[in-house]
């Protein structure tokens, strides 16, 4: 087994974090910005003068 | 963050735990693959992801089936979370084979039986979350997809007899065909076990994090609908 195969192994292992941390970071922004949606919603809804 | 329950703050620490654990034994435990060399650790990563991978869509499945029963969004969100996931670790299970493939086989991809069926593996859980993405009505688009998700737990069990089954040159790690395992060390083995079990719990915190968001999503379509009247 060529030494420079270990290029490989090290490409195996970044491939498969950078992967679940694109996706972690993806996920948390998009979590973040629907509480802050909800955050601005309810304070809408609170506003509403009552019917 | 809002809604964490216990489940949500233990995960976190026991899977870095796993994760330090697999890493350590992975990388330092376990001896190089006597024809392989390094290259053989590849396989420690890859099979985590093909557990995580059939995980999710068999959740799918069985989400699929409960939606198309019950049509509660329950199922749907569950269906729809752990798609999004099995294709996220289905992709990396396909890389970190391609990856591994090209200085042992010589070429980064071959049209053997379990790559060819793991591809349509992969097309057809793109094809569930396409249809959900370019649906125009939510409900059929919904449907249909439970539709395709039940259907493609089929090919994960056409994947998993592939290489009993077929001439093929996909190699049995856990189990080879005379009845042995294709990792001879019991480092080896340990090394695969804490490997899988931290890319697992990987995935059930990813999962629990993904159905936190569909909630939070409920709960801003449902704040939308009140400011609107």
């Amino acid at each position: 087994m060529n030494e420079s195969h270990l290029g490989y192994l090290i490409a195996a292992y970044a491939v498969v974090w950078i992967g679940v941390l694109v996706y972690v970071s993806g996920l948390s922004r998009r979590s973040r910005q629907l509480e802050r949606e909800i955050d601005e919603l309810k304070h809408l809804v609170e506003r509403r003068p009552a019917a | 963050m809002r809604g964490l329950d216990l489940t949500d703050r233990l995960l976190p620490p026991v899977t870095i735990i796993a994760m330090l654990a697999a890493v350590y034994l992975v990388f330092i435990g376990a001896p190089d693959d006597g024809f392989q060399g390094p290259i053989q650790r590849i396989f420690y990563v890859h099979m985590a992801m093909w557990l995580a991978t059939f995980t999710a869509f068999g959740i799918v499945g069985v989400a699929s089936l409960m939606y198309l029963w019950k049509r509660t969004t329950r199922w749907d969100h569950l269906g729809r979370s752990a798609a999004e996931l099995g294709l996220l670790f289905c992709s990396l299970g396909l890389a970190t084979g391609c990856i591994w493939a090209k200085p042992i086989w010589g070429t980064w991809w071959t049209w053997d039986p379990r790559l060819t069926l793991t591809l349509i593996l992969w097309m057809i859980y793109a094809a569930y979350l396409l249809l959900r993405t370019l649906a125009t009505e939510p409900t059929q688009g919904a449907t249909l997809a439970a539709i395709l998700g039940v259907s493609g737990v089929v090919d994960l069990y056409l994947i998993n007899r592939a290489v009993y089954w077929w001439r093929g040159i996909h190699p049995a790690v856990i189990q080879n065909k005379e009845g042995g395992t294709g990792l001879a060390d019991p480092m080896m083995r340990a090394a695969l076990i804490v490997a899988m079990l931290a890319f697992f719990l990987v995935f059930l915190w990813l999962l629990r994090l993904r159905l936190r968001a569909a909630r939070l999503q409920d709960a801003v379509d449902d704040l939308r609908a009140q400011v609107a009247v």
